[in-house]
């Protein structure tokens, strides 16, 4: 007896023609071993047609441009945060270039001559004030 | 679309990227190298599509996507085959059903996945495109340049062996 053999899967994806599938139906009604193996055959497909469908990954799209107003990081523009940071530094940088040599200081006494150069120069870095553990006397 | 053509590259990613990530990732069964190849299959069609002329726009695209894989493997001189990581991307699942649902799926993807990477590369690809992407036996022949015949014959033996494997 010849059995159905890759007729059978291709059966179940209606990948067959009108007499292949009429062969089929008759051939199955009569073998118990390809009813069994066409029940395999569909078991295994529908795990296959079950496996999760993966969404895209957003990078892919970022990487290729595809995906608009998303500027790569070192082309954006400064913003305004951006922009502080850097005068905050200029600033820290130009105190610290006028400011008289700290070497022999207390850090309260550093502290208070930043406080008083950040006055006089109207700068925008907001001064912490630096007190020493159990100092102020 | 034009004819079942996409216009644009842009329309290429957007209709077919989910479907051609998908094939890639049950292809290798790693989220990172099914990314990379992703990526490889859409700038080349972005060079392709210029030189593209009408007739079957899926047949082109997989063929595209094949090549793309086979490439990627022979450079890599690896087989055609990789573990299936332990921290599966799932991250990038499209629906999310009830929790004992999701976690039932994933276990029994997993065991799908890892049968799926234990079949011979063309009964792998031919199930994923018919069962995973969705090609008509024609479709996928135009994708492999095989006969329908021998498409028909891999779909059978890599569902036989997938079924023999999760027994």
């Amino acid at each position: 007896m010849i059995h159905l053999g890759e007729l059978a899967s291709a059966y179940l994806d209606g990948e067959t023609t009108q007499q292949e599938a009429a062969k089929l139906v008759a051939h199955l009604g009569s073998c118990q071993a390809c009813q069994r193996e066409m029940e395999d055959l569909h078991a295994a497909r529908s795990l296959l047609r079950s496996l999760p469908v993966l969404e895209m990954p957003e990078s892919i799209r970022v990487d290729l441009g595809l995906v608009p107003n998303v500027v790569p990081l070192a082309r954006r523009p400064l913003t305004w945060v951006g922009a502080a940071t850097a005068a905050v530094m200029i600033f820290i940088v130009a105190a610290t270039a006028t400011a008289p040599d700290p070497v022999g200081l207390s850090l309260r006494e550093v502290s208070i001559q930043y406080e008083q150069q950040t006055l006089i120069d109207g700068g925008v870095l907001p001064v912490v004030g630096v007190v020493q553990a159990g100092g102020g006397q | 679309m034009t004819d079942g053509v996409p216009l644009s590259w842009e329309d290429v990613a957007k209709t077919h990227g989910r479907k051609i990530y998908n094939f890639a990732y049950r292809l290798t069964g790693n989220p990172d190298d099914a990314k990379d190849l992703a990526q490889d299959v859409l700038l080349r069609v972005e060079r392709g599509l210029a030189n593209y002329t009408p007739g079957s726009f899926e047949g082109w695209l997989w063929r595209i996507t094949r090549n793309v894989f086979l490439d990627d493997v022979r450079r890599k001189k690896r087989r055609p085959t990789t573990a299936l990581p332990d921290d599966l991307d799932r991250t990038n699942l499209i629906s999310t059903p009830a929790p004992d649902e999701v976690l039932a799926s994933i276990r029994l993807g997993d065991d799908v996945q890892k049968a799926l990477l234990g079949l011979p590369y063309d009964f792998r690809e031919a199930v994923v495109l018919c069962d995973v992407v969705g090609l008509s036996y024609d479709e996928i022949a135009r994708a492999v340049a095989a006969p329908v015949g021998t498409v028909r014959s891999r779909i059978h033996r890599g569902r036989k062996l997938m079924r023999e494997a999760l027994t």
